[in-house]
C-alpha cells in the first residue's frame, strides 16, 4: 500500500498487514520523518488498486493526456501524467481545482462536473466522495463516453 | 463600446440566458435585469474566477459548471474582470464558451 510521508510527502510504498490497527506508524524511507496517523477512513475510502485500474483504463484513449486522483487530506493518491510534471506541480494543480469546485459546489448543490480550460488542455473534475476527485486531462473539449462510464461506476461506489 | 452595449451583445450569444460581470474585488458591474440571486451567483463566479486565474495564471481560457437540475454556468476571466454566464440548456458547454470567447477576443481587439 502506498502511503505519503506527512513531512516531506515522498510516497512510501508498505505492507498493509503492518496497519491493522487502523494507525501507520513508519519511517520515511526517503527523510527518515517518523510518520503515525490514522489510516482506517484513508483506506477506505481509497482501495488503490481500484484507482490505478482507472488508470490504466482510460490512457490508451485518444487524445487523454493525463489523469490523477486527488485527495484533500493526502494530496495526489495515483497519477498518470506526463512525466514533465513534478508530484508538486500536480499537487499544486489538485489543490487548486478540489477548492474551486468545492467553491462552485458551496453555491450550486447540484454540480456535478467542472471542466476547466487552460491553455488549451480541458481539465475535467469530479468529486467521487467527501474529500476524493478525478482528474481527466484531454485535449479536447468533452470525454469519450467510456471514461465516463467508468467515472460513473466508480461514483456509484462511493469511492 | 461602453459596458451596457458589450453586454447586450453577450446576452444574444448563442446559449447565454444571463450574464453578470464583476471586478477584481467580487462588485458586481452589471448583470442582466431579470436574474434571480445576482448575490448567490456573484460569490461564486467570484471566488471560482479568482481561484481558477490562481491556478491557470493567464493561461486560463473559461470554466463551466454542470448542474443536475439547473442550468450551467460558465466564468471567463476578462483582463481583472470576471463574467459569470448562465447557460441555456440543450445546447453544449463548449459551443456557447467558444462563442463567448469569440466575441470577448474581437472586444480585445477593437481595445488595443
Amino acid at each position: 500500500m502506498i502511503l505519503f510521508c506527512e513531512d516531506c510527502g515522498e510516497k512510501n510504498d508498505l505492507d498493509p498487514a503492518a496497519f491493522a490497527g487502523g494507525k501507520a506508524v513508519f519511517r520515511c524511507s526517503v527523510c527518515d520523518y517518523p510518520n503515525a496517523y490514522s489510516i482506517s477512513s484513508y483506506e477506505k475510502e481509497c482501495p488503490s488498486h481500484k484507482l490505478t485500474d482507472f488508470l490504466d483504463a482510460i490512457q490508451p484513449s485518444s487524445g487523454i493526456i493525463g489523469a490523477f486522483f486527488y485527495h484533500e487530506e493526502q494530496g495526489v493518491i495515483e497519477q498518470k501524467m506526463p512525466q514533465l510534471l513534478t508530484r508538486n506541480d500536480i499537487d499544486t494543480l489538485g489543490s487548486g481545482l478540489a477548492r474551486s469546485y468545492a467553491e462552485g459546489q458551496s453555491s450550486c448543490r447540484d454540480l456535478t462536473k467542472m471542466a476547466v480550460v487552460i491553455s488549451d488542455k480541458y481539465f475535467s473534475v469530479f468529486k467521487l466522495s467527501t474529500h476524493l476527485y478525478v482528474i481527466v486531462i484531454a485535449a479536447g473539449p468533452g470525454l469519450p463516453d467510456k471514461i465516463l462510464e467508468l467515472i460513473s461506476i466508480l461514483e456509484k461506489e462511493g469511492m | 463600446m461602453s459596458i451596457a452595449e458589450v453586454l447586450s451583445h453577450v446576452k444574444r450569444i448563442e446559449g447565454v440566458d444571463g450574464y453578470i460581470l464583476l471586478d477584481g474585488q467580487g462588485k458586481v458591474i452589471a448583470c442582466n435585469d431579470d436574474m434571480k440571486a445576482p448575490e448567490t451567483f456573484s460569490k461564486m463566479v467570484y471566488a471560482c474566477g479568482r481561484s481558477l486565474s490562481s491556478v491557470g495564471k493567464k493561461y486560463f481560457k473559461y470554466a463551466s459548471f454542470s448542474r443536475a437540475h439547473n442550468q450551467d454556468i460558465l466564468i471567463f476571466p476578462v483582463g481583472n474582470y470576471y463574467l459569470g454566464v448562465v447557460k441555456q440548456a440543450g445546447i453544449r458547454n463548449f459551443k456557447t464558451a467558444r462563442a463567448v470567447r469569440e466575441f470577448l477576443n474581437v472586444l480585445a481587439g477593437k481595445r488595443t
